[in-house]
């Protein structure tokens, strides 16, 4: 399958402490990608480099030509003064959002009958669903999710779980970052492990049950 | 109590941990106790004038010696008369003193000529006749002048205007530096959690274009208002022209970058609002908004001259108030632009440092 993001010795200085070191990995459309490691092992960094928010040090990021790409932060970066309503117009317009779409994902996260909130008044749980939704509605090619399970009570961790597998469904190409991997043990095709802002572990996973990927994890973080 | 004092000691912990927010508690009131008390005096030392020879006939030696006597209380330059009539119409002098021939000698009468649509100065004219008065009487008093002093006239030139009038476009000056230095720098500020996501969906330029229309909307606003009071209801505020118009919109272009400027190159922090605040003080202050920055003592007049509001107001005032042409205020024009082109430059540079982490 051909290539959505490549990724060739990527590397990210934050003044002498290095995040990512000589990442090199390929993601291929319509393929579900972690990215699992633990706190501060680059994850969140390498996702910004791929959304375009960071400039890398060295190296190359490209996502191919063509793709929108949809980037749901690990704390929600929204319009706080705003309703839950006005953020999704506000995003929408910016983006060049699509109607019929937007409606479709504001539905799936559930906050339909929270439009006149302000975001600032919204639970942890409930803005970052209003993040994921707002990624999500220029319909992109690439969805980038950040920790998207975290703070999220069992319902709408469902939520994303389903709105992953209808993105892969749809052939788009979905990468998260996490530290909770057994979340995504049922959606995940590939998995790479950084550790320390490197490639510690990368390799196909589609059918590991949970209890397999953590496996994986722990032995891969363990050698680090 | 004690937890009351637990309270305070935490606020002055606080504080102390800010050297900035120090420095403004303890500098801004000596920089303000001192401009202020400086202002109190009705002519003060330094004041820019203008000196010129009523006919060809005019010795140097008569110049010279009513230049010593003109360096006793303001700041004179000997020009020609054009030259000094051109300074007068820029503010860059707030009297001239015309000096006729045989003045030394009981002949003629001195003319001291004030822009009367400067208010400030125009109210203050006779001040500045009675301390030419006074000096010229000393000087006979001590038998430098052997002939008793010459009348002394004022010749006020232009339309008189109300200090309602002087001041209007002042405090729409101070409303677009509101806007531009304070409102549109904070509410960035405040989006320093949302401008990842804001500079990945939109580039830099469009960034800094959406910042500038508000502005421009903000500014063209106030200006409306201006001109329908004026010339729709007739009440005498602010004489609203094209130029006048152009000018307020290039001032706030260039506060709105200048403070969008300030935070960005303090990434966005706290630390930029009050590097804004000092600034809003500082145009608020010294941009001969509310006195002419000419009646500052001689230190601190030059701190005017850096700041673009300065070239502002007195374009205002030339275009709304005087009606003078565009012509004579091409460097002021330029000045603006000048800074508007740098700090826009400026403000590009420090948003994609600021993208970059």
């Amino acid at each position: 399958m051909a290539d959505a993001i490549v990724v060739e010795r990527l590397s990210r200085h934050f003044g002498s402490k290095a995040a990512l070191a000589e990442v090199s990995l390929r993601i291929s459309k319509g393929c579900v990608f972690c990215i699992a490691g633990p706190n501060g092992s680059g994850k969140t960094t390498l996702l910004n480099i791929v959304a375009g928010v960071l400039a890398p040090s060295s190296g190359r990021c490209e996502v191919m030509k063509g793709l929108k790409v949809g980037y749901a932060y690990q704390h929600p970066k929204l319009s706080d003064e705003l309703t839950v309503g006005e953020n999704i117009s506000f995003f929408s317009q910016l983006n060049e959002g699509e109607g019929e779409w937007g409606r479709r994902m504001v539905d799936a996260m559930g906050l339909g009958e929270l439009m006149d909130e302000t975001a600032d008044e919204l639970s942890s749980g409930t803005r970052k669903r209003l993040e994921v939704a707002v990624a999500l509605l220029h319909n992109p090619d690439v969805v980038l999710l950040d920790e998207p399970t975290t703070g999220l009570d069992v319902e709408s961790k469902e939520g994303i779980l389903q709105l992953i597998k209808l993105f892969r469904k749809n052939g788009k190409t979905v990468v998260i970052a996490t530290h909770q991997l057994d979340d995504f043990s049922g959606v995940c095709d590939e998995l790479v492990i950084l550790n320390k802002g490197r490639v510690a572990v990368e390799k196909g996973v589609k059918g590991f049950d949970g209890e397999k990927l953590l496996r994986v994890y722990s032995s891969a973080v363990s050698k680090g | 109590m004690r937890k009351l004092k637990t309270l305070v000691g935490r606020e002055f912990l606080v504080i102390g941990r800010s050297a900035l927010m120090l420095l403004l508690i303890v500098i801004l009131p000596i920089i303000f106790s001192m401009i202020f008390a400086s202002f109190k005096q009705v002519i003060p030392n330094s004041t820019p004038a203008s000196l010129i020879a009523a006919s060809p006939e005019v010795t140097e030696s008569e110049m010279n010696s009513t230049f010593k006597l003109l360096s006793r209380f303001c700041s004179p330059s000997i020009d020609s008369r054009e030259d000094a009539f051109r300074k007068l119409s820029r503010e860059e002098v707030y009297f001239i003193v015309s000096v006729p021939s045989g003045v030394w000698s009981g002949e003629g009468n001195v003319r001291v000529f004030v822009d009367n649509s400067l208010s400030p100065v125009a109210e203050m004219s006779d001040y500045v006749a009675e301390i030419l008065k006074y000096e010229l009487g000393e000087a006979y008093k001590r038998n430098y002048l052997s002939f008793p002093p010459p009348n002394i006239l004022i010749e006020k030139i232009g339309k008189p205007i109300s200090p309602i009038e002087y001041f209007t476009p002042g405090v729409v000056m101070v409303l677009l530096a509101i806007a531009g230095i304070l409102v549109i720098p904070f509410n960035t500020v405040k989006d320093r959690n949302l401008m990842s996501r804001l500079l990945s969906s939109a580039s830099p330029r469009e960034f800094i274009g959406s910042k500038l229309l508000f502005s421009l909307l903000l500014a063209s606003l106030q200006i409306a208002i201006f001109f329908i009071a004026q010339n729709i209801l007739r009440l005498p505020v602010m004489s609203v022209n094209l130029l006048s118009a152009i000018t307020l919109i290039l001032a706030s272009f260039a506060l709105t970058s200048t403070g969008l400027l300030i935070a960005f190159a303090f990434k966005l922090s706290n630390l930029s609002r009050y590097v804004c605040s000092l600034l809003f003080g500082a145009v608020a202050t010294f941009s001969g908004i509310f006195y002419p920055p000419g009646f500052l003592p001689s230190y601190l007049q030059p701190i005017p001259k850096v700041l673009p509001t300065y070239y502002a107001m007195v374009l205002v005032r030339g275009f709304g108030v005087k009606g003078l042409e565009a012509g004579i205020f091409v460097d002021y024009f330029a000045i603006i632009v000048g800074w508007l082109v740098i700090s826009l430059v400026l403000l590009y540079y420090f948003i994609r440092r600021f993208m970059d982490g």
